[in-house]
């Protein structure tokens, strides 16, 4: 039975969120670019849904229930997706659990984490599903349809958050007893996060989800689309609009069940150590000795700073996942030249451009800000900054120039690079791997940050400051440029016509200016694309 | 020539605006001596040892550390092991791992190095959990594994800002037992906690701090003498932190 702390758990809980997002000038700022999206969002939908209303009362949609049935499984399905995303990363959750599971049983807990989440998809979807209720009404010319379309709307957010919130506890709890799930959840989170960008940018998305939302539709969930057109389609039923709603509710009563159950067991139990083995008095043991031990040919303070720079950023690569932001908004981009069948040669250098950034940004842009959890005792110690900051730059070029070459020359091979051009490309990948360290260095020793920052919904970290970002990359960027662009025959081709001279005294450019390489079909062979092949 | 003092301050001050959180404080410490530290919260205390540790620039008057000043950073570092309040540990390293990278900053020689670490392991009980990651430690092992660091050079002087927090009796009581070795040697603790009974055990010289200024001085013996509430550390502590009234309510203990 629930208790009547549910109320003033969601009521405590949105307060809090409330107020930090309001102590939070970024989240503010982005949660107000957000609305006014989202008020263009409604707007749209308003209109869409007026039409739709019109062109159902004067029978132009001979039979609305068939589109709004397939409709109404996505609409399950998004809802239930955020809100199972946001509890497997732990932002679903409350905030003082210790606190809040002493003072509460917890299945008023997870009710209450249940209506929190209700309001949080409501603002972001209800607001926009009740003005198309409205805006539908007006269009058919039947105000009942604007409630029954509010009840739907509500009937729909509240299966699906209900079904998110088990489906996210699962995954907790699947992490919380897997040694091995636990250890590799970083990378399965960034796998799918991946998977779900390339869909994203290849515009699939309604055909790869498809399947689901038909699922769902093809229950009696789907039977919502009756309640919602009851007034204004004759083919909607009154007894498949009871049944949806009978549906609905139950959808939400055994998810939540499911919830308590998996709340139980995940909120009481201590979760595996990630680190450790099968034997409970043996956890946490690297298995492999220690790791810190001098560096041939550098000097040995320097040579550990090194060392412990490596061995954190293998042990906790989340620290470092805005390392990948970019990549996120080179997938669209990627999606196509892969999707077209062709990889333009200028990509290459950008590989090797991005790879430099990635050295430097992970390593050495924010050298007092990596090392906050010692910083006191570091600056007591006896080592000169500059062997310090060495030691650092030998992590970065360490490991980011064989990364570098390898990947380079591997892409470049695999494109077909004219020998010119790969020779170019890899040293050109070595020299910026080199030095970018070194410029993130001097920016990173100017503008440090302490403070840790949110990296994921449920971790926080030191990491660089946006304006280190900036100061670093732009620079980068533009001192790189000549060389990127001269490391390729397009870029040699086009400056050696910028600049008047001939284009071989740039190194060849005169015929690979002119070259494009081609995937096709999974044949890898380069292919001159200017019409001449 | 008189040896130099293991530590000396002279009119140390740190103001921040118009606040002053340590305000003229004289300090002379012979080698070996156990100074006990003490003051309310707030009092200045973390503020005079990160100036001592050379992490803050006074706003006016002097330290030294071995003779050398506090402005000179590279002077003191051999000198002094810190301890801070929350134990400067990475969570991702294992202890082991953790003091090898402490030992590679101090640039001690390697055998050295891992006989000092084999063996400080060994006396904190640490050496079966060595290998595994500071981040799966409890908050006592975790404040040991600091201590050992803070330890590890064999410094002249250690300052401790609260070395015994979180630490079961057992270790409590190896990491009393060590500071008294410490300081039966030639080493010089600068021991600020809040548990009155390990300073009363351990101290040579006790000094008390109150709104930045040093209030109270001397042997724990002759300062216990002069309380009015008459007997005991506390007594003294809130005496002249000015809760006298505090201490007459106290019971008498039986």
């Amino acid at each position: 039975m629930i208790g009547g702390r549910v109320p003033a758990i969601v009521a405590t809980e949105a307060r809090h969120r409330l107020r930090a997002v309001g102590n939070s000038g970024g989240q503010a700022v982005a949660l107000a670019i957000g609305g006014l999206f989202g008020v263009v969002f409604a707007l749209g939908v308003a209109a869409g849904a007026f039409f739709a209303g019109e062109l159902v009362a004067d029978g132009s949609i001979a039979d609305p229930l068939a589109p709004l049935g397939r409709t109404v499984g996505f609409a399950v399905l998004f809802p239930a997706a955020l809100t199972a995303i946001r509890t497997a990363q732990g932002a679903a959750g409350p905030t003082c659990p210790d606190h809040v599971l002493l003072a509460a049983r917890h299945r008023e807990v997870v009710a209450g984490t249940l209506g929190v989440e209700w309001l949080v998809q409501s603002t972001m979807l209800g607001v926009a599903g009740l003005v198309a209720g409205v805006a539908f009404a007006a269009g058919a010319g039947s105000p009942a349809s604007a409630v029954l379309v509010a009840v739907a709307v509500a009937a729909l957010l509240s299966a699906g958050v209900a079904v998110g919130l088990a489906v996210g506890l699962g995954v907790r709890l699947a992490i919380a007893r897997s040694r091995l799930l636990a250890r590799f959840k970083t990378a399965v989170g960034v796998a799918v996060l991946l998977a779900y960008l390339a869909v994203a940018a290849s515009g699939d998305q309604a055909r790869v989800f498809a399947p689901a939302a038909n699922a769902l539709a093809a229950t009696p969930v789907g039977w919502i689309a009756d309640l919602a057109l009851l007034a204004v389609a004759p083919g909607a039923s009154v007894l498949r609009a009871g049944g949806a709603l009978l549906a609905a509710s139950g959808t939400v009563l055994a998810a939540g069940g499911a919830a308590s159950w998996l709340a139980d067991r995940l909120w009481y139990e201590t979760p595996v150590d990630p680190h450790g083995t099968d034997t409970d008095t043996d956890t946490g043991r690297t298995g492999s000795g220690s790791g810190m031990q001098p560096v041939p040919g550098v000097a040995r303070q320097t040579g550990f700073v090194a060392r412990k720079a490596l061995l954190r950023a293998v042990r906790s690569p989340i620290r470092l996942l805005y390392v990948v932001y970019p990549l996120f908004a080179l997938a669209g981009p990627l999606s196509n030249a892969l999707g077209g069948g062709s990889v333009p040669g200028a990509a290459v250098p950008g590989v090797a451009l991005y790879l430099a950034w990635a050295a430097g940004a992970a390593f050495t842009l924010n050298p007092l800000g990596d090392e906050t959890p010692v910083l006191p005792t570091t600056l007591v110690a006896p080592i000169t900054g500059g062997r310090f900051v060495r030691g650092l730059w030998v992590a970065a070029s360490g490991i980011g120039v064989p990364v570098a070459l390898a990947a380079v020359a591997v892409i470049g091979v695999a494109v077909g690079l004219p020998p010119v051009d790969l020779v170019l490309v890899v040293a050109l990948a070595a020299g910026l791997t080199a030095l970018a360290p070194g410029l993130a260095l001097g920016v990173g020793a100017a503008f440090p940050r302490t403070e840790p920052a949110r990296v994921t919904r449920s971790r926080r970290a030191v990491v660089p400051s946006l304006f280190a970002f900036a100061l670093y990359s732009l620079p980068l960027f533009v001192l790189s440029a000549p060389a990127v662009a001269l490391s390729v025959g397009p870029g040699r081709a086009t400056v050696a016509s910028l600049a008047g001279v001939p284009a071989p005294l740039l190194g060849g450019a005169g015929v690979a200016g002119r070259r494009r390489l081609r995937i096709e079909s999974g044949d890898r062979r380069p292919g001159v694309a200017d019409g001449r092949k | 020539m008189r040896s130099p003092q293991a530590i000396e301050a002279d009119g140390l001050t740190k103001r921040y605006g118009d606040a002053t959180a340590v305000d003229g404080v004289d300090l002379s410490i012979p080698p070996g001596t156990v100074y006990g530290f003490l003051g309310p919260n707030g009092a200045g205390k973390t503020t005079t040892i990160r100036m001592l540790a050379t992490l803050l620039r006074p706003t006016a008057g002097t330290a030294r550390i071995a003779g050398q000043p506090v402005t000179d950073r590279a002077a003191v570092a051999p000198h002094v092991g810190y301890l801070p309040e929350s134990p400067p540990l990475f969570d991702e390293l294992t202890a082991r791992e953790q003091l090898q990278y402490h030992a590679g900053l101090q640039d001690l020689p390697g055998d050295e190095a891992a006989d000092r670490i084999e063996r400080l392991l060994d006396r904190f009980d640490l050496a079966a959990d060595a290998d595994d990651r500071i981040g799966t430690y409890s908050k006592g092992m975790q404040q040991k594994t600091a201590l050992v660091q803070a330890l590890l050079h064999d410094p002249d002087v250690v300052l401790l800002d609260e070395p015994t927090s979180g630490l079961d009796p057992r270790a409590a009581r190896t990491v009393r037992d060590l500071l008294a070795e410490l300081a039966a040697g030639e080493t010089t603790v600068f021991l600020s906690t809040h548990i009155l009974p390990v300073v009363d055990e351990l101290a040579d010289v006790v000094g008390v701090l109150s709104d930045g200024r040093l209030v109270a001085e001397g042997d724990p013996d002759a300062l216990k003498g002069r309380a009015e509430g008459g007997g005991t550390l506390e007594d003294v502590f809130l005496d002249v932190t000015g809760d006298a009234d505090l201490a007459a309510a106290r019971p008498e203990e039986p």
